[in-house]
């Protein structure tokens, strides 16, 4: 067919659903009994998930009563980080599954976390070393839980315009060494989902998109780094209709202490107390009146890192109504069918800030019944 | 595809060799790399690193000082020659050859230790039990120096040591990771039952205390925390420990982890502290392993300390895990051991953190970023005047091992601080100091040189027209070609100066490739490069541009630059005057366009064959003629000046971003740019200080498009002009922020009311024969109707 009229990049493709003198009537007829259909087979609810990212597992009776309340037959779990240091790539924390009580009905979904730099400047022959190294640390992990077949396994990279092929490469390579029908998924990132052009779509068989992370967290003049609605709608607003894959989607729990120094991020305190900031004769409100930013006045350790007079600290967290906003935008982003609304991350603290209602309340906010 | 288009890339036919070669030299890949488009947000997948400019040379410290490398970086230096090294390997080795008289040779002690396999140790022991029995040796060990010495002297006790040693090594080895480790813990207390009976029955203090080594070792990584420290409390005391052995610091090192996992911490961190500062073969593990969580466990951690020396490697460890250290950190550690030689890598570390903040110029932060915010560069302003005033007493007390270096670094200081006179006296009387016959203080006699050239660099005077010769000069030097950040310190510097007095476009020409000025165009740039070109002494132009001397041909380009952006501007009146001083020689060699056909793709690089090609000038001269013309044919009541407005109505649009005639008014356009027009028209660009614009304002075509829809009576000319101004709205469409639509999605774009009216307006003409061949071409046309 003449595609003239497409704009450069796309010549020579044809369009999916036209062809050559095909009547608009056809089309017509052809949308109403999209909508008909979409009417008729409503995509169920969104079925909630976690994740576990911690290098231990042993579940508390808080957390296992949390994810009853849930009804989360889900679970996320980090099997192992893959960095690279010092030129050398290397698995780091290896899950250790101290109990496994409370996991019963629940399916895993094995993670593994690789930085970005692992795929920077490396061969095809050490992409293969690296798949088969990490088909063999999951099996090794895995085989701590009974039984020890998984039907999906994550991986979640921020893959940048560098490591892109490298990346895409290693998940194919991955999947040949993983046990037949064993489905892929890997996180998607904002940026990735707006640009699938120019980033490329994973070849996975699902994606998680990652609703967070919206800011600037190097900036210490951002607001909340975690997620801001107006940050996520630039993401969100001009996206394409579809997702080139099934898409879930992943909102945030966790908290932090960003720490700048000499005005640039020195430091990410995880999960800082609420009250940790009360004494004024550490930390001084910055600017004042406003109770996520501090200023110190007096060097000391906080969370294990030693802070220095006139560090700069934001505190960042996701409240429910900051939660609730983003379940409404997320509203707009065309999720799979059987879509998951993954929450990061289990942990007793975190959990307990947001009861397990308020949880599926999002669910149904994102995708109501 | 690339997504980039280069004039020279594209249109090589048109011109003639000389030309040719003069643009290729000025504006093509051969001379620069092509730019790379950043998209815009706050993610960056290009993330670009650039550390900064340093003028440090790494033999003004002792390199090889224990602590160097968890302070100080040269490159990879310390990777190589530091982290990469199996030091306790060798460490080992060594006290085995000492505790054997120096006969063995390293390599036969290696095999034995650590490659020799349990068979050959059973026949070197049955060797050892015939004394002399060096010629029963196995195979694998005949000639090897250590296994003869063992042998010859019936060194039983050693070889049961090392079989022993053996047994425990697959259960103590650290796994590759990619597994989880699968340890016998059953037989690993038998091994330690089993070794604890071997320590008591071995006489020998130095076999006692590698025992007691390996059953600590054992305990620890079989998980029994509590044994560990028992086992260490039960053992340590039973032998004799006044020869100093690397054995205890790496049983210490299992004692800290046991006890780091029972949560003592500053019980552990203390030991950690302990083994960093004596211990170089367990350095790395115990710097990564020191932890303190809190002010509690740091004073009851110093309280530990039993030397003044102690406490201040506790100051050092908790100094190192940072960018850079406060003065307080240093004047803490000069006061406790004010001997310390670790306090000249802290100041060189914390100068090359100091290079980051304060060696930036304006341009440096165009070109990489702004890395330094204002609140830092405040911050390290501080840090600055504080350190100087230190290093001013340090220098004066002479308690370091080094104070040469610190009276150096005052004028460094200075330097950074931006106090050049003093910087020149500081460094005038450092030297004053040196020998020249000291190698070390050679080493500081080549770094004040190289600051001193940098003093030269921040003297010169930007708006001096002999900066330009200046700094031609110095590229000319040995040491300026030795040191990597001169060059690049000094296009930033020059631009930034430049910048400062006026001067754009050699600020321009200074730090960037000289096809920089073509990207977004700048009138005071191309002004005052015009300027420079006239003047007697366009030196850094004709350098900068890497042709020969000929100023007619640089006026020419520079002036064909000017009037292309000025055409691009909607002002072709005033693009035509400034054409018209290129001379007739230049003018012939111009390149040659053919924007008035009718192409109705959206092909962009289509090779064109036609009679009628023209040059920039020619093009304007002809758009301003048919404007004449149209108007008077109108005045005149003659249909023809319809045509005329349809005529120009193309050539506007087969100029712009859209046509395949883009390079009329624009050098540089980046198909990269289709999938984020609403962000026009200047896009980011990297290697470009002004980003690059792209000509998608497609009104000015469309305004003449609805004339001579407006003026004619032909359909044929209706459906035609129908035709380009809906796709003039379209293209207005895709540069509106609420457009969702996608380049390259197979979706066909819906055009809201405001933007489809011309499409509608199609369906009037649908009996011409204009509309019956267009709608066969045009599948989205189709679509519309």
């Amino acid at each position: 067919m003449n595609t003239d009229c497409l704009p450069p990049g796309r010549r020579g493709t044809a369009f999916f659903f036209w062809k050559k003198n095909a009547a608009p009537r056809r089309l017509g007829g052809f949308l109403f009994c999209l909508a008909l259909f979409s009417c008729t087979q409503k995509p169920p609810v969104l079925q909630p998930a976690v994740y576990h990212w911690e290098t231990q597992l042993a579940l508390s009776n808080f957390e296992k009563v949390h994810l009853d309340s849930l009804q989360c037959r889900y679970l996320y779990v980090k099997f192992l980080d893959i960095a690279r240091e010092d030129d050398a790539i290397q698995p780091y924390a290896l899950l250790e599954v101290l109990d496994s009580t409370g996991l019963d009905g629940r399916t895993l979904i094995p993670c593994v976390f690789i930085t970005n730099n692992v795929f920077q400047d490396i061969s095809e022959s050490k992409i293969d070393w690296l798949a088969q190294k990490t088909a063999q640390a999951l099996q090794s992990v895995g085989g701590q839980f009974a039984p020890n077949q998984f039907f999906e396994i994550q991986f979640d990279c921020d893959w940048t315009a560098s490591t892109r092929a490298a990346f895409f490469l290693f998940l194919k390579k991955i999947r040949s060494r993983l046990p037949a029908n064993t489905q892929l998924s890997a996180t998607i990132r904002l940026h990735q989902y707006k640009f699938p052009g120019q980033t490329g779509v994973p070849p996975v068989d699902r994606g998680m998109l990652m609703l967070y992370n919206t800011g600037d967290i190097d900036d210490p003049e951002a607001e909340n780094s975690i997620f801001q609605p107006a940050d996520a709608q630039k993401y969100i607003h001009g996206a394409a209709a579809t997702y080139p894959l099934p898409l879930d989607l992943a909102l945030p729990l966790f908290s932090w202490a960003l720490v700048y120094r000499d005005g640039s991020l020195w430091k990410i305190i995880p999960e800082p107390a609420p009250g940790a900031f009360r004494d004024t004769t550490l930390y001084t409100p910055f600017p004042t009146g406003q109770d996520s930013r501090y200023l110190i006045r007096q060097a000391g350790y906080l969370g294990g890192q030693y802070l220095r007079a006139g560090d700069y600290l934001r505190v960042e967290r996701m409240d429910t109504a900051l939660l609730r906003q983003a379940a409404l935008q997320a509203r707009k982003i065309d999720l799979a069918d059987d879509a998951r609304l993954a929450f990061f991350h289990l942990d007793s603290a975190i959990v307990r800030r947001y009861p397990a209602r308020f949880l599926r309340e999002l669910c149904e906010t994102i995708r109501p019944e | 595809m690339s997504l980039t288009k280069h004039r020279g890339l594209n249109r090589p036919r048109l011109l003639c060799t000389t030309c040719a070669i003069v643009l290729l030299c000025f504006l093509t890949p051969a001379h620069r790399p092509i730019p790379t488009e950043k998209p815009t947000g706050a993610c960056d997948p290009f993330g670009r690193t650039f550390a900064g400019y340093s003028f440090l040379v790494p033999d003004i410290i002792n390199k090889n000082a224990a602590y160097a490398p968890f302070f100080v970086k040269w490159d990879d230096y310390y990777q190589k020659n530091y982290f990469d090294t199996d030091l306790q390997r060798d460490d080992n080795v060594q006290e085995w050859i000492g505790r054997f008289c120096n006969l063995p040779t390293a390599v036969d002690v290696d095999y034995v230790v650590y490659r020799s396999s349990i068979n050959e140790l059973i026949s070197l022991r049955e060797a050892a039990l015939q004394k002399g029995g060096e010629s029963l040796l196995p195979l694998g060990l005949t000639g090897n120096t250590f296994a003869e010495v063992l042998a010859i002297n019936g060194c039983t006790e050693a070889i049961d040591y090392l079989m022993f040693a053996k047994r425990c090594e697959p259960h103590v080895t650290a796994y590759d990771g990619w597994e989880l480790p699968e340890r016998d813990v059953d037989f690993m207390q038998a091994l330690i039952d089993e070794g604890q009976g071997r320590f008591l029955q071995t006489k020998s203090h130095f076999f006692r205390q590698r025992y007691a080594y390996q059953l600590v070792r054992l305990a620890h990584y079989a998980g029994k925390w509590q044994e560990t420290v028992d086992l260490y409390n039960y053992l340590l005391p039973k032998f004799d420990r006044k020869r100093p052995s690397i054995l205890y610091y790496w049983t210490l090192g299992h004692l800290a982890g046991a006890l780091q996992k029972l949560g003592k911490y500053p019980e552990a961190a203390y030991r950690y502290s302990v083994i960093f500062r004596n211990c170089p073969s367990k350095r790395v593990q115990a710097f990564r392993s020191f932890r303190i969580r809190t002010n509690q466990e740091w004073e009851t951690t110093l309280r530990l300390c039993q030397t003044d020396a102690e406490r201040a490697t506790l100051y050092l460890l908790r100094a190192a895990s940072s960018r850079t250290y406060t003065v307080e950190d240093f004047e803490m550690i000069y006061r406790l051991d004010p001997g310390n030689p670790q306090l000249d890598l802290m100041l060189v570390s914390d100068v090359q953190q100091l290079e980051r903040v304060f060696l930036r110029t304006p341009v440096t932060e165009l070109k990489y970023g702004t890395s330094s915010r204002a609140a830092q560069r405040q911050e390290a302003a501080k840090h600055l005047l504080s350190l100087q005033r230190l290093a001013r007493q340090i220098a004066k007390e002479k308690k370091t091992p080094n104070p040469k270096l610190w009276g150096a670094m005052i004028g460094y200081l200075e330097l950074l601080a931006g106090d050049e006179y003093a910087a020149q006296k500081s460094f005038d009387q450092a030297r004053k100091q040196l020998k020249a016959g000291n190698s070390y203080e050679k080493a500081l006699l080549h770094q004040i040189d190289i600051w001193e050239l940098l003093l030269e660099i921040l003297n010169l005077d930007g708006s001096a027209a002999t900066a330009d010769q200046a700094s031609f000069r110095i590229r000319s030097y040995d040491l300026f070609k030795r040191v990597p950040s001169f060059e690049p310190f000094l296009q930033d510097f020059l631009s930034a100066r430049y910048a400062e007095s006026k001067h754009p476009g050699k600020a321009i020409l200074a730090a960037y490739d000289p096809a920089a000025i073509t990207y977004n165009p700048r009138m005071d740039v191309l002004d005052d490069l015009l300027q420079l070109a006239q003047s007697d002494n366009p030196i850094l132009l004709e350098e900068a541009m890497e042709i020969d001397t000929n100023p007619a041909r640089i006026m020419a380009r520079l002036l064909e630059i000017k009037g292309a952006y000025l055409f691009s501007m909607g002002q072709p009146e005033a693009a035509l005057s400034v054409l018209r001083q290129i001379t007739a020689v230049e003018d012939v060699r111009m390149p040659k366009f053919s924007p008035f056909r009718e192409i109705f793709d959206e092909k962009i690089h289509r090779p064109i064959t036609d009679t009628l090609l023209l040059n920039r000038r020619e093009i304007i001269e002809k758009l301003l003629d048919y404007e004449f013309k149209a108007k008077a044919s109108v005045a005149m009541g003659k249909p023809v000046g319809a045509w005329y407005y349809y005529l120009i109505g193309l050539g506007y649009y087969n100029m712009s971003y859209f046509g395949y005639e883009w390079e009329a008014m624009d050098y540089f356009r980046s198909g990269y740019n289709w999938m984020r027009l609403p962000q026009g028209p200047i896009f980011p660009l990297r290697n470009s200080p002004n980003g690059n614009r792209e000509n998608i304002d497609v009104s000015r075509a469309l305004s003449y498009f609805e004339k001579a829809l407006a003026e004619t009576q032909s359909p044929e000319l209706a459906a035609r002009a129908a035709f380009m101004a809906a796709r003039c709205q379209q293209k207005q469409w895709f540069c509106n922020p609420e457009c969702t639509y996608k380049p390259g999605s197979k979706q066909i774009p819906i055009l809201p009311e405001l933007y489809r009216g011309y499409y509608d307006r199609m369906r009037r003409y649908s009996n011409t024969e204009f509309y019956q061949q267009i709608v066969k071409e045009c599948s989205w046309l189709r679509a519309y109707q």
